[in-house]
């Protein structure tokens, strides 16, 4: 068994020391005093920090953390500190931390930007000239102030420090500002272990200061709860870091309302008097190429005129009355007024010279070549602006009217500057990503998104249909979550604090996310597995991660987790492990001296396995994939157990994953054969942790190998699936998910019969959705039912359409209407078809 | 406290329980000797081994004698404690202070070379004897956890003296040795030999005398101990 460094010291003897560091919090809190080994001294505390031993671990603090393999996110302990009464007061920190804030101001400008460095209040006096100021989970420093602001802020000091957005309408108390911390709940934690020698001496020289095999973070956790004060101390209770992907909301109680969408309908009516005229502004696709000069139409309200500040006046006014009726085209008038197909258009009546009517505020987007229509000589035209977007993207960019629907108190929400909105209409519904709001400060019900990509992320993958006429009345809804690829989805989900400095997934606004540090986030572990597939995470209420990507998750047999990334040094960061027993996963991020097999000399003397637990794998499972209000879903079963047993079904939340991905990965889900979990004592010095892949070679009586029905194997393939820890006492307990030993379900071969033949590409019909069973690089057989001794051949897969495959190689003259595509021989196949379909023995043939 | 003999003279004990010492963990291994620093060779000592360890690499002689006093040897230069190796040793120095040497005694009995008075073994039934293992905050194991497991009580006489060295913890947990009539290790041919082990547990500490505390008696709970 290979070892960590950490974990051969432990073995020579050695305990652990901890110490706590608190966001925002300047204390290092450590669990003893106590001399190092190279000094007569104690540690120093941690960079920033001032050192106070008021920390107090009892045995009832164990840490645990367990994969939950039917939501995605791992669950784990709370564990309840106390900071000693007396050694606070001793160290005159009890005054400085846990009583009513001597200076208080209140917040009177919103802070949403990290580099704001003046924090503008509604009074200083009394404060000291420079010092440090709390507000919320924040703490900052400041060098300067005047009569209402505090200047020169240095932003998110302190241990595991974060800015912030901080409002200043709250009415939670985040507008306080006070000189000493009040909110406590929220706030990061990182607990450290130290190595200490037998005599009882610290080997690092600094408190919660990761060193290679002597200090190392334990255990990322965030307080629950603000701080409660029993007779032996003040109590803190901490709840490991993934509770929050479980429980803390995503999306604000504005962001996310369903918007509704206006088309317009009917149409506008314009007037138009004999003398009238009529202007056209253009707000166009850009380009610089058009002759349009930008001009602020005479007596427009001011308010009308920011409301379409991006739009530029077409460099004429075309007199419309008498004979002079025109059909615009942009062909033909581009030097007028520039209809191009992503232009918007505004029509505004001028009679005798004064504005009258501006029209389109609401009615007029993307719009076709438009002709104005109407009799000759008629003071009512009426004017059609269908809501036409071309039928297939890439899109360019257009101006959306948005009716906002209020929020319950009333209030219009105000909508984030760019992101992603869901439209539904009907039984269609697509994403559309947005660049620019325009406000309408006179009608707050009326916003206007500059759409700057529609059909995002589907590229025909995303179901049931895009909305490809937007003709009716529809549903939008910003988008509470985020759009992208699954891992970048809960790299946002997880980062996003709306400051945008938490790393490059820090993209979504305020409120729609964690706020994570991307240090804390294992991205390559997000990138190990199927979740390079398009995602929509969207909500129009507060949801939390687990309940927005776990879906996902759980189809993949997937979980995310806090684990080190490093034995030597802990490097805590919240990674995507897999639950499936089996070999470790290549590229795994620990480092060559992990723990390698569960053996008997790592199994606790005195503490008798836990009874094996039988797990069940589900005989049905439900994908919803729609987004918002749209239902769709779908559906495996496997009838035979469905009967037998009654239906073991499994419910997942995976929007906008494509159907033949949810079908495929409900299928293996269904095809994991029972396996039994058995638990055991670990001792101290096994670095072992909740995800580990690993053989379990204790020969123990409780296992059994069903492949070979042997009795207590001596090695059989092992999931750590859950590990507590004690912190005082350091005892481990494990629970593994041993290898079932079983064969999963095969599926039969697929076919695809030929419909027609282009070139290198054979036609399918696209409602049998058959060419999903293909994949690129892979070999299929070709052939001719009836003919097959004459008319087959094996063929390269190049690519894969819904509605065709294409080859690499042009296939023979005899393919055509009729022709199957299945699998080739079973030595040809790849390894997806081999692991996962029915074949004959060696005969090299499917059944 | 001090053992109160003549350098050199102090009773001949039964045998010795040691403890180990790993120089790859920073705070052990390392002397200065007139300003420069000598570091032991990485490895896992036996507490005599790691004197001898310490020899290899320090100029001057560090031995331990047969009664488990350690001693040091220099042409008047200066010792320097840089970490607890002279403590360990038995030397009683904190960091930082400094020795000016020819001949050296330890005052103290070396924490992880315990002279005893004698001591027993015996194996631990674990499905019949009552032994608390659950507590120790460094246990692990070695051996077959459903039924096979080589746990052994031993139970070490100790003067006061030697009993305040094994208070200082290493010999309380991690691997140690008890040595019996001979250095080798126990086997049928062997029967005086050393045991080595795993601390799992400390049982108790009794007096053999509760008014005249002359002598205490260690029982410990050791893992893959015997054979």
């Amino acid at each position: 068994m290979t070892q960590s460094t950490w974990s051969q010291h432990m073995g020579y003897g050695y305990e652990a020391a901890h110490a706590l560091l608190i966001e925002g919090v300047p204390l290092t809190l450590a669990d003893r005093h106590a001399l190092r080994v190279d000094a007569a001294a104690e540690p120093d505390a941690a960079d920033g920090t001032v050192l106070s031993c008021a920390l107090s671990l009892t045995d009832d603090a164990i840490t645990g953390e367990r994969l939950e393999r039917q939501r995605g996110v791992a669950s784990g302990r709370a564990v309840e500190v106390f900071l000693a009464w007396d050694e606070l007061e001793r160290e005159g920190l009890l005054a400085d931390l846990f009583s009513a804030p001597a200076y208080t101001a209140r917040l009177t400008t919103p802070i949403t930007d990290a580099a704001t460095t003046t924090v503008e209040v509604d009074d200083t006096t009394g404060w000291p000239s420079s010092g440090t100021l709390c507000i919320g989970l924040e703490t900052m420093t400041y060098s300067g102030k005047t009569s209402k602001s505090f200047t020169g802020c240095t932003r998110g000091v302190g241990p595991l420090g974060r800015t912030h957005v901080h409002r200043a309408d709250a009415s939670s108390g985040y507008a306080e500002v006070t000189d000493r911390p009040t909110r406590w709940a929220g706030r990061l934690a990182m607990m450290y272990e130290h190595l200490v020698s037998p005599e009882g001496r610290v080997v690092p020289d600094t408190w919660a200061t990761p060193a290679a095999g002597i200090c190392r973070e334990r255990w990322l956790a965030v307080v629950d709860g603000e701080p409660a004060y029993p007779a032996r101390g003040v109590r803190l209770r901490l709840l490991p870091i993934e509770s929050l992907l479980g429980h803390a909301a995503v999306g604000g109680e504005v962001k996310g309302r369903a918007l509704t969408w206006r088309t317009g309908g009917a149409g506008a009516t314009v007037y138009v008097g004999a003398s009238d005229k009529i202007t056209l502004t253009v707000v166009h696709s850009g380009g610089t190429s058009q002759s349009v000069v930008p001009h602020a139409p005479h007596n427009v309200p001011s308010n009308t005129l920011d409301f379409f500040r991006r739009i530029v006046e077409a460099d004429a006014n075309t007199d419309l009355s008498g004979e002079t009726w025109a059909t615009v085209d942009p062909s033909v008038s581009a030097e007028v007024v520039d209809l191009g197909f992503y232009a918007e258009l505004i029509i505004t009546v001028k009679h005798d010279g004064s504005v009258e009517d501006v029209f389109a505020t609401s009615e007029c987007w993307f719009l076709d070549p438009v002709s104005l229509p109407g009799d000759r000589g008629e003071r009512h035209v009426t004017v059609r602006f269908p809501l036409r977007p071309p039928g297939s993207p890439p899109f360019a960019s257009g101006w959306l009217p948005v009716e906002i629907a209020p929020s319950e108190d009333g209030e219009y929400p105000e909508l984030p500057a760019s992101g992603y909105a869901v439209v539904t209409m009907g039984d269609g519904q697509e994403i559309i990503a947005y660049d620019d709001v325009i406000a309408q400060p006179l009608y707050p019900r009326w916003v206007a998104l500059h759409v700057s990509q529609r059909l995002v992320g589907t590229n025909g993958i995303y179901g049931p249909r895009s909305v490809d006429l937007w003709g009716s009345e529809g549903d939008l809804a910003i988008v509470a979550g985020a759009v992208g690829l699954v891992y970048e989805a809960i790299e946002i989900l997880l980062t996003s604090s709306g400051l945008g400095d938490r790393g490059s997934y820090d993209t979504a606004p305020h409120g729609y996310g964690l706020g994570l540090p991307a240090a804390y986030i294992d991205t390559a572990s997000l990138r190990r597995y199927p979740l390079d597939q398009w995602c929509i995470v969207a909500s129009d209420s507060q949801s939390s991660v687990a309940d927005l990507v776990g879906g996902w998750l759980v189809l993949y047999e997937l979980c995310l987790v806090q684990r080190r990334t490093s034995a030597d040094t802990g490097d805590i960061k919240l990674a995507v492990v897999s639950t499936a027993v089996g070999a470790e996963e290549a590229g795994t991020d620990l480092d060559a001296d992990r723990v390698d097999e569960l053996s008997v000399s790592n199994i606790l003397i005195g503490s008798p396995p836990g009874t094996p637990e039988p797990v069940e794998s589900p005989n049905e499972v439900r994908v919803a994939r729609g987004v918002l209000t749209l239902e769709a879903a779908t559906t495996e079963r496997d009838p035979g157990r469905v009967q037998d047993q009654g239906a073991v079904r499994w419910e997942l939340v995976a929007p906008a994953i494509s159907e033949s991905a949810a079908r495929d990965a409900s299928r293996a889900l269904i095809e994991l054969a029972a396996g039994n979990l058995a638990s055991f004592a670990v001792p101290a010095d096994l670095d072992l942790q909740a995800g580990d892949a690993l053989p379990l070679t204790a020969a123990h009586p409780s296992t059994y190998d069903r492949s070979s029905g042997t009795r207590a194997p001596s090695s059989i393939a092992a999931r750590v699936l859950g590990l507590e820890r004690g912190l005082v006492t350091r005892v481990g307990a494990a629970t593994t998910l041993l290898d079932p030993g079983t064969t999963g379900t095969r599926w039969l071969c697929p076919v695809a019969v030929v419909t027609g033949k282009t070139g290198d590409t054979v036609d399918v019909d696209e409602d049998t959705r058959d060419t999903r069973w293909f994949a690129a690089g892979e070999k299929v057989l070709l052939y001719n039912p009836g003919a097959e001794a004459t008319e087959s051949e094996l063929l390269v897969v190049d690519s894969v359409a819904t509605d065709g495959i294409t080859f690499t190689s042009t296939p023979s003259s005899w393919v055509g209407a009729g022709t199957v595509v299945t699998y080739p021989g079973y030595s040809y196949g790849s390894s997806r078809q081999q692991d996962g379909y029915m074949y004959i023995d060696d005969a090299a043939r499917w059944r | 406290m001090k053992v109160p003999w003549t350098n050199g003279a102090w009773p001949v004990p039964a045998g010795f329980l040691y403890a180990w010492v790993s120089t790859r963990v920073p705070g052990y291994g390392a002397v200065d000797v007139a300003s420069s620093v000598y570091t032991a060779a990485a490895g896992y000592y036996r507490g005599d081994d790691f004197v001898g360890a310490v020899d290899a690499a320090a100029p001057g002689t560090w031995a331990v004698d047969d009664r488990g006093q350690v001693r040091t040897t220099q042409s008047s230069l200066d010792v320097t404690a840089v970490d607890r190796s002279l403590w360990v040793m038995g030397f009683g120095r904190e960091v930082g202070d400094v020795e000016t040497v020819t001949t050296w005694y330890a005052p103290y009995v070396s924490p992880i070379i315990i002279p005893h008075r004698g001591a027993t073994w015996e194996a631990v039934d674990l499905s019949r004897d009552a032994v608390d293992i659950d507590t120790d905050a460094t246990m692990r194991a070695l051996g077959d956890v459903w039924g096979a497991a080589r746990v052994w009580r031993w139970t070490v006489d100790l003067d006061p003296y030697a009993y305040a060295a094994f208070r200082q913890g290493w010999c309380m947990r991690g691997r140690v040795t008890l040595e019996g009539a001979t250095a080798d290790e126990l086997a049928s041919d062997e029967p005086g030999g050393a045991l080595t082990g795993q601390v799992v547990a400390v049982e108790g500490v009794a007096w053999r005398s509760a008014r005249a505390l002359t002598q205490a008696r260690v029982s410990l709970i050791v893992v893959g101990g015997g054979s």
